[in-house]
Order: C-alpha cells, then structure tokens, then sequence
C-alpha cells in the first residue's frame, strides 16, 4: 500500500510517500532520484553475479507510482544511469515507450556523467538544475540556494530500540530550506553518517511499509 | 657427494631392511653429530616413513624440532635416490605465518649448506620483492616456503603446471592453525590439486597436539592408505601457578581488579629474564600496559605493547627485541601466540581466562622454549571466580586433554574463489576439476548440483537454466576449457584473494606527522572530534578525520577509551566448560593441593549457604527477586556464544506461557532473564522451558537467523567475490563497483532466496554461531540432571558477575509496530538528553 505523509515546503504542498517519492499535486509531477539505472548490469558486466530482475522490481514500482498518482510528469534529481548505458538502461528505454504520454525532467547526477540525449535514444534531456517555481531541483545539496530538492546523500537513520538492536532506514531529510530524497532503487545503500555531520537542522522521515513515520 | 645413481628394486628393498645403512640417512647423521644433536625417534621414524613413500602427520610439541622431521625426510630420500628428484621445486613448504617462513628458510638453507648440497630455499609471501618473484617464476628454488595465499596466487600464474611437475611433497606447518578455518580449506584445495600436477607428491602434516588428531590427519591426506600418524614421545612440561588477591570478594565482578592485581605481577617480571604477558583484547592489552607503567615508571623503554593494531615495523622491532632479551616484559594479544622463537621467554603471565585449553597450554609454550626447560605460565584472574578455571586448566593438563579442531564442510565462498583463481591462471577443465574437488575433505560430501551450481556462479551468474544479462567472468571456450578473459576480472580477483576478512582499517597519525598504527573504521566514526583513545600505549585525542586516516595528538586527558574490538569476545571451548563445571562440582570437599579452590572456600560457602553448588548430575536455577528486578539465572556454562541462543530460546518458550518481555545478560558461566515485572514461573514449569523437546523450533522462533546469517555472509560476500574491498588505487571507474554486503544479501534473499551462498551463511550459522551440536548436547545434559530450583533476594556470588555484565538484550512478544513506536520514544529521549546537554 502507498501511503503519504503530506508537509508544506515553500508555500507548496507536498506528498512524501512510503515508495521513497514525493508527489507534487499541483503540478501532477512524481520526484525521486537515484534510482541507479544499469547498476545490476555495471556489477554483471565486472564478474559479480547480481540477479537481473532487481531493475524489474524498480521499474514495476515506479510504474504503480506513475498509475497511482496519475502523473504526467517525472522528474529525476540526479544518478538516473550507474554506470553508462548497458542491458538494464536499454530495458528500461522499452520499459519507457510503454508510457508514452510521459513527460520526463531529468536532472544530470555524479554518475550520469558518460550519458547524453544522443546515446539515450533521444527520449531523455539532462539538465544540470531544474527551476520549477519556487522549488530548484538539483542532484547535490547545495547549501546557497533556498528551497531545493536533491537527491545523492541517499539518507538513512539507525532506529535504536532500548535492547542495543539497530535497525537501519532509508529517510527522507526535510528543513526548511532543503528536502533530500532517499534513494528509489532497491540496490542502493544508505549514508547513516551525514545526519550527525550536517550543520543543518534536519528532520527525517523514515520510510516503513507502515507508513512515513517523522522521528 | 655419494649418491647410488642407479635405481632397482633391489635397492628399493634393501632400503626398507637396511634403511640406517643408506647413504642418506648416514650423512644426515654425521652432519647432526657433528652439531652434537641427536635425532628424536619421532624424527627418525617420519624419516623412514618417507622413504617408504607414506605420506601423514608428525604430532611433536613446539621447540622438539618439527621441521627436521619432514624436512630431513627429503633430503636423506633425495640423497638416497637423487635421480627421482629431477631439477625444480622439489619441496613446498605451507606455513600460515608470515613471520615463522623467514627463520625456517634460513634454517633450512644452513643445514643444505652445511651437508653439502646444492639446494635453494626460495620464501614466497606478501613480503617478498615483485622483483624476486619473478626470478623464481623464471627458475624454481629446490624449497619454497609459502604462504596460502600466495600459493593461490602461484596456482592464478599461466605457468602453474611447469612450477609444480617435479614436485616430491608438500609439507603443511602448524597444520592445528590452519584446520578449522577457510584457510585450512584453501590449503585441501590447493593440495588436491597440486597431486593432480605432481601425482607421486606426498603429503605431510606438522601439528601441536589437538584432540582430534586422527581427523586432522585424514582431512589433510583425505584419499591415501598409507598415511601414517607419528606421534613424539617428548612432552613439554608445563608449570601452572595461580596469582592469587591479597583479599578474596564475595561478590566478585569482572573489570575492576586489575590495578591490584598489577602488584602481584610487578615481582614476577623482575624475576624473570624476559616475560610475555598475554590478555584476551587489545583495549585488555593497552590498559595492563598503562597500569604497569604507573605502577612502575622505571619500567618505560624496558616494557611493550603488542597487537594487530600496532604499527607493524614497531612490531617486528619488538619482536627483535624480545629475542635479544633487550625487553623484559611485553603486553601482547593473540598476536604473540604464534611466531618465531623467543630464546629469552622464561616466564608467561596469562590474565583474565585464556576460553580455552589449546590457547592456554600454547601461550604457555612461549616460554622455555627449548625441549628439555619448563614452560612457566602464571594465571592472574581479573575477578575471583576466574580461579576455578585456573583449577579446571590444571586438570585438563594433567589429563592430557585438549580441544577439537572441527574441520569446515563445504565453504562454497572459498571454492568459487579457487575457481576463478585457477581460470585466471591456466584455466580448468570442469570434469577434471570436479573430481579434485570431491577428492577433499571439505567437498567430499558435494552433490553434483551443488557442483552444478557453483559453476554456473562463475559463467553464467545465475543459475544452470538462467543467464544473467551481460554476466562477465569465466568464460567457456571451444575445447571445454574455462579461463577468464577479462584483464579487468583477473586483475580484481588477484587483489581480493584470500580467506581473511578482515574490517575495513584506517590510519592513525600524528597531526604533526608519524604513524602510529591501524584501527577499524568503525571505532572512529564513533568518536567525536576531541575524544579520547588508548592505542599503542598513547593516550590519543582525535583532531580530525581525512579520509582514511584519523588524525591525532597526544592528550592528557584521564577518560579515554581503550580500543574496542567486536571479534574480541572469545567464548569459552566446550573443553574448558567440561573442566570447569567439574570444578564447581567438587569444590566444597576439595583437597588441599587444589589452592585455588580452598582460597575460594568462603565464596563457595557463601554460595552453598544462600544458594547452592551444582554438582555434575544436577542444573542450578536461581530466582532473584529484588529492586533490581525479577531475575531468572541459569547457570550451563556452556561459554557466551550458547548462552546467547539458549536464553533467547528460553525467553521466548516462557513468552509462550504468559505475556512478558526479558532483558539479558550472559557470561561464560550462566546467563540471566530480567523482567519488570514480577515472574509468575515456579520449579513446576522449568522442567518444560528446559525441556530438549522441539529444541530447533524454537530455536528457531526465538532467535533472528536472518540477522545472523547477515552477519555470516559478510566474509561469504568477500571471500566469493560478490564484495570487492581492493581496488586499483588510481583507477576510479572501479569506485561504481562497490557494494555493501548487506545490500548484496538483500537482494539476493529478495530475488534467489535459494542462492547456494546464502544458504551457507545459513549454514554457517547453525554450525558456528548457535553450536548446533553443542546446544543439543548441553539440552541433553540438562535433561539428564535433577533441577535444582533456589529462590533468594539477594545476589549470589554466582549471579553477581552476570548482572554487572552491562550487555543487553531484550526479547518481547510484542509486535512490530509497537516495537518501532518504542524505538522512537528512545530515540526522543535521547535527543533530549543531546539536547538538554547541548544547552548546558
């Protein structure tokens, strides 16, 4: 089951859901970020047996979002590909043709650096941010703008329960000022640490399949 | 030289009647009286064995000249019948440590010097120059003394068949380290496969004496008939004295006794010539060598610290300097349980329990070294009861009993790992391979599809019936053979082969320069700017993080904290456990010789009068209901790592009666379950909760297996490949390889739950974790004996050290969404608690 946590972030309401997304109502779009693309297939390629139906499962949830939602638009804050384009991107391009009245926004991460409209069939353009009043969409952090969404940290809380037992989640972090999204892929891990190091004043949002639970 | 140069049977027989007449045997003994040595009979016999062409297993106590055993057994063959030994290496030597092949190869190349031969000794190991690698790839030495690992990567070399076609046997030192872990497994593999090269090699053992030395033997020479086990007659003797307190605490707990104690050891080390002093941690290690140095300033430069975290130039100085006897006592760890010969070692100091028999008696050896002195060993406890394992030590000692070395089955990490090392190199025809394979010990008992299974991880990724997308490794070829293509996959495996994992490491260096050592990653990230830490007998205070190394400065300051280890807790063997509930057993009626016991005599009655003394046919339960809790303590001791198990299993069979939530604490002896409120248990219904009935069920239900096996397949994922920790420093490309071993589980529980890795994480578990065997044995037991049931309100001397212990665990029936809900209410207090001190 999907469900949302909504919060208010700069005079926008905005939808946090349990599938590691945000939903924009009033501009019908769907935003995550990281979700990785070709990385199953990079880890193959070098000789570690990574199962292939981990993409599947990704693209199966994005598409329950898409239809959830009745999204028109997607924007990806950064880290789309892994590692350049392989078997998993190229299933993912048939994957996309199945949605054609989708309008993709698809922001350039750290690893997205090897791939362009050219060598992606043409269906996806990179910008390097994305201003979508009065939000800035941008892959890194960036502490000098106000009001961003980004993506790259990929977020992650230990929950430690009064036994000494640890349990380790994905989180969305939420300030005033910035949201960072956890990131979409299964196959990714998670950055415990940057909570404690970041001298801005974070709340996370743990994603449970109970729910979005603010900690 | 006189050497027979022509070979008939009839010479072969004569041999065998007239063995001491041969040339070889004479000049060996020449050359030794002439050393005014004479040989051992254990040696002699090994000699004759292996001129008969036997392989097997010498079993002598370290310091009676071991390697002259099997090494001399070649020479005199080689002399013998010098035209079976055509040019090439003739001998492999396997050592499992580093710093033992130098001083062996250099004893080794003085005695050929000495007879007169014209053999090499060669060393190969991580230590040997890129340089001299290659002159032996290029020309074999007659000997090489090598390590696993880089006999792996001898076997990786395209050139593998011409190294090892004229070799006559292959020699396995400290044989009793290596069985047991995956690298006694690498070593099977690589044995079978080096006879499938060499097929006249024999194969010989060198082992301290273990309790299952008949298996050790066959694990190692699986296939022969004629494997022969030589024993040595010689027995190292061994002085065993306990250091008792000047005053003896009723309630004894752990931790706290060491700076009173260090007055007791203070005139030990000034007697001695030279004292090794052994703890069971590193942060045990850093914390006696600060209290000695307090206790006695004028011991600064005379004593030193030891362990894997120490800087390992500052070691090996350290070890020159306790063979010169220019030290005179050295705090170490495991670290000095093996290694090179220390000729001025009189004296031994264990503190705290040493968990096991074989540790205890081979620390002990480190001191009088030679065959004929007596090994000393003084054992200090760090909390009184620790006394009654000083007893139970003196008695396994004088039994001459001393734990098994289970060998491992079917570690399927470390054979995907050999298989690609061998398709790297020359590459490997499947069918061929297979039957190696089977031919060990540890895959003896593979099923063909496991076989199936493994070779489809390393071709296709996947299974037989499913290719992986894009799945690059070991590629088929037309003619059958199986060999990596891929100069990227050689290179990566190269730099990850092996069998230890270890965690990941970070430099520690002064601010102002100099480096001071190595400590894992994860005891940093834990520490806050100004924190400080105990390493190489420093305080430290850490300035500041850059990425792999910690920065630091002296400190002065008083609370710091000693380097934590999590693989530290060493539980105790089911030998010692033996022994020690024995002890217990008998401690009230015994007699005087036994010291330990009669000092102990007023806790034991303070036990006995308030509680009881569990005798051998009977299990002690304790009740204890006080401020501090409702108490349930359970006394196996069985060693920490089954207490675990069994009382997660009893909390959850009495959960199953009645609603209640259990925190847990355990120690080598007994664990305890704690409840808020009040227990509605009585002796009627410990029968049930003790009960041997549907034992693995609720094990099952009680325990986190998936946790565990998380846990487990953390070495799984390195060793087979799947977590690739070395990468070509400048290369950065490979950065997007890397993956944490709890995401690769994840996946792969999601999408292959029946993935033949994962199942032996399970595996792993079940054997090493929970005991299995033991944990049933211990039911059975405790079935067999009369429960005896004692409530109280006060802590007993039994108890008391339990519920100091400060570890935690806590089961409950609830579920969960209440759990999570619980663990948030922890997290906002502790925020406030940061907060409120954040504010000050």
């Amino acid at each position: 089951m999907i469900k949302e946590h909504e919060i208010q972030f700069a005079g926008e309401r905005l939808l946090l859901n349990n599938r590691r997304s945000i939903y924009w109502p009033d501009k019908q779009m769907l935003i995550f970020s990281d979700i990785h693309l070709g990385k199953a297939a990079h880890f193959r390629q070098n000789g570690i047996a990574i199962p292939g139906n981990v993409i599947k499962k990704d693209l199966k949830a994005l598409k329950e979002l898409i239809l959830h939602y009745n999204a028109t638009v997607v924007t990806v804050v950064g880290d789309f590909f892994h590692a350049g384009i392989n078997s998993d991107t190229q299933f993912f391009s048939e994957w996309a043709h199945s949605l054609p009245q989708l309008h993709w926004n698809i922001v350039k991460g750290n690893h997205d650096k090897s791939v362009n409209a050219e060598n992606t069939d043409g269906i996806f353009y990179m910008n390097d941010s994305l201003f979508i009043e009065p939000i800035t969409l941008v892959h890194h952090p960036e502490p000098e703008q106000s009001h961003t969404i980004s993506g790259h940290i990929h977020p992650g809380v230990i929950l430690r329960a009064s036994c000494g037992k640890a349990l380790k989640i994905a989180c969305f972090l939420v300030s005033e000022n910035r949201i960072i999204l956890p990131a979409f892929s299964q196959f990714t891990g998670l950055d415990t640490g940057f909570l404690k190091k970041s001298i801005e004043k974070y709340t996370p949002y743990v994603v449970l399949d109970e729910g979005v639970i603010r900690v | 030289m006189l050497l027979n140069n022509r070979y008939n049977s009839e010479i072969k027989n004569n041999l065998k009647k007239h063995f001491t007449t041969s040339d070889g045997y004479r000049i060996i003994n020449e050359w030794m009286h002439n050393k005014s040595m004479v040989p051992f009979s254990y040696q002699e016999k090994t000699w004759k064995s292996y001129a008969h062409g036997h392989s097997g297993m010498v079993v002598a106590p370290t310091g009676f000249g071991k390697t002259f055993s099997v090494f001399l057994a070649v020479l005199i063959d080689f002399m013998n019948r010098p035209e079976k030994y055509p040019r090439g290496l003739k001998l492999l030597w396997i050592t499992p440590l580093r710093s033992l092949s130098k001083d062996i190869a250099r004893a080794m190349q003085m005695a050929i010097d000495e007879i007169g031969l014209d053999w090499t000794v060669g060393l190969r190991n991580g230590d040997v120059s890129q340089a001299e690698k290659q002159r032996q790839n290029r020309n074999m030495p007659d000997v090489l003394v090598i390590t696993p690992e880089s006999l792996h990567l001898l076997l990786s070399q395209k050139a593998k068949t011409r190294f090892f076609k004229n070799l006559k046997c292959i020699a396995v030192d400290e044989w009793h380290e290596l069985l047991g872990s995956k690298r006694g497994v690498m070593v099977e593999l690589a044995i079978a496969h080096l006879r499938g090269i060499a097929s006249d090699a024999r194969v010989w053992g060198l082992t301290a004496t273990i309790g299952n030395l008949d298996q050790a033997l066959e694990v190692l020479v699986p296939r022969d008939d004629q494997r022969k086990k030589i024993v040595a007659k010689e027995k190292k003797k061994t002085e065993i004295l306990s250091v008792f307190p000047d005053e003896l605490e009723i309630l004894p707990w752990a931790g706290h006794m060491g700076s009173k104690m260090v007055n007791k050891i203070l005139p030990i080390i000034a007697k001695s010539k030279t004292t090794l002093i052994f703890t069971n941690t590193r942060a045990q290690a850093e914390t006696w060598y600060m209290n000695l140095l307090e206790a006695d300033p004028a011991l600064a430069g005379q004593i030193a610290i030891h362990h894997s975290s120490i800087d390992a130039e500052l070691r090996i100085w350290i070890e020159e300097n306790i063979a010169s006897g220019y030290l005179k006592a050295v705090v170490s760890t495991s670290s000095l349980d093996l290694g090179v010969d220390f000729k001025p070692v009189d004296t031994v100091i264990q503190i705290g329990s040493s968990k096991g028999i074989a540790r205890f008696l081979q620390r002990a050896g480190r001191s009088g070294h030679s065959p004929f002195e007596t090994s000393r060993i003084y054992f200090v406890p760090t909390h009184s009861l620790e006394l009654i394992e000083a007893a139970a030590l003196k008695e396994a000692h004088k039994l001459n009993s001393v734990e098994n070395r289970e060998p491992l089955f079917l570690s399927f990490d470390v054979l995907v790992q050999f298989m690609v090392t061998l398709a790297v190199g020359e590459g490997f025809y499947p069918d061929k391979l297979k039957k190696e394979v089977k031919s060990t010990f540890a895959f003896s008992q593979m099923t063909d599809e496991e076989w199936a299974q493994a070779l489809s991880y390393i071709t296709t990724g996947g299974s037989s019936l499913q290719n992986y997308e894009e799945f690059h490794k070991v590629v088929r070829q037309e003619d059958g053979l199986h060999k990596v293509t891929s100069r990227r996959v050689a290179m990566l495996h190269r730099m990850n082969m092996g069998a230890i994992v270890s965690d990941r490491m970070m430099r520690v260096k002064f601010y102002s320069g100099g480096y001071i050592g190595m400590i894992e990653e994860y005891f940093i990230t834990r520490l806050q700017k100004g924190d400080a830490f105990l390493l190489a007998g420093r305080v430290l205070e850490l300035v500041k993080v850059k990425e792999s190394d910690a920065l630091v400065k002296l400190s002065k300051k008083k609370n710091a904290r000693a380097v934590s280890y999590m693989g530290g807790r060493m539980p105790l063997t089911s030998w010692l456990s033996h022994f020690l509930r024995k002890k217990v057993s008998g401690s009230l009626q015994a007699p005087p010789r036994e010291k330990e016991l009669r000092f102990l005599r007023p806790l034991l009655d303070h036990q006995h009068e308030f509680s009881h003394i569990p005798s051998e046919n009977e299990f002690l339960v304790e009740m204890i209901e006080n401020k501090y809790g409702n108490h349930l303590f359970f006394y196996p001791f069985e060693g920490r790592l089954v207490h675990e198990v069994m009382a997660a299993l009893i909390a959850w069979r009495i959960s199953q009666m009645y609603a209640v939530s259990f925190s847990m604490a355990m120690n080598d002896y007994g664990f305890e379950l704690v409840s808020e409120t009040p227990l509605q248990i009585g002796k009627q219904d410990l029968e049930s909760i003790l009960s041997k009935e549907n034992l693995f069920r609720d094990v099952i239900s009680s325990i986190n297996a998936t946790e565990m096996a998380r846990r487990k397949f953390r070495d799984i994922a390195v060793i087979s490949g799947l977590v690739i920790q070395n990468f070509p420093s400048v290369q950065h490309k490979f950065k997007n390889l890397q993956a944490s071993s709890n995401l690769i589980f994840k996946v792969l529980e999601e999408h292959v739950p029946d993935h033949f890795l994962i199942r032996q994480a399970y595996t792993e578990v079940f054997n090493s974790q929970i005991e299995e065997a033991r944990l049933r044995e211990a039911f059975n037991r405790i079935a067999n004996s009369r429960i005896i049931f004692r409530k109280t309100e006060r802590f007993t001397p039994l108890s008391f050290p339990i519920k100091v212990d400060s570890m935690r665990q806590s089961l409950s029936s609830e579920d969960l969404i209440s759990r999570i809900e619980r663990m948030k209410q922890t997290m906002k207090r502790q925020k406030k608690t940061r907060k409120k001190l954040q504010s000050l």
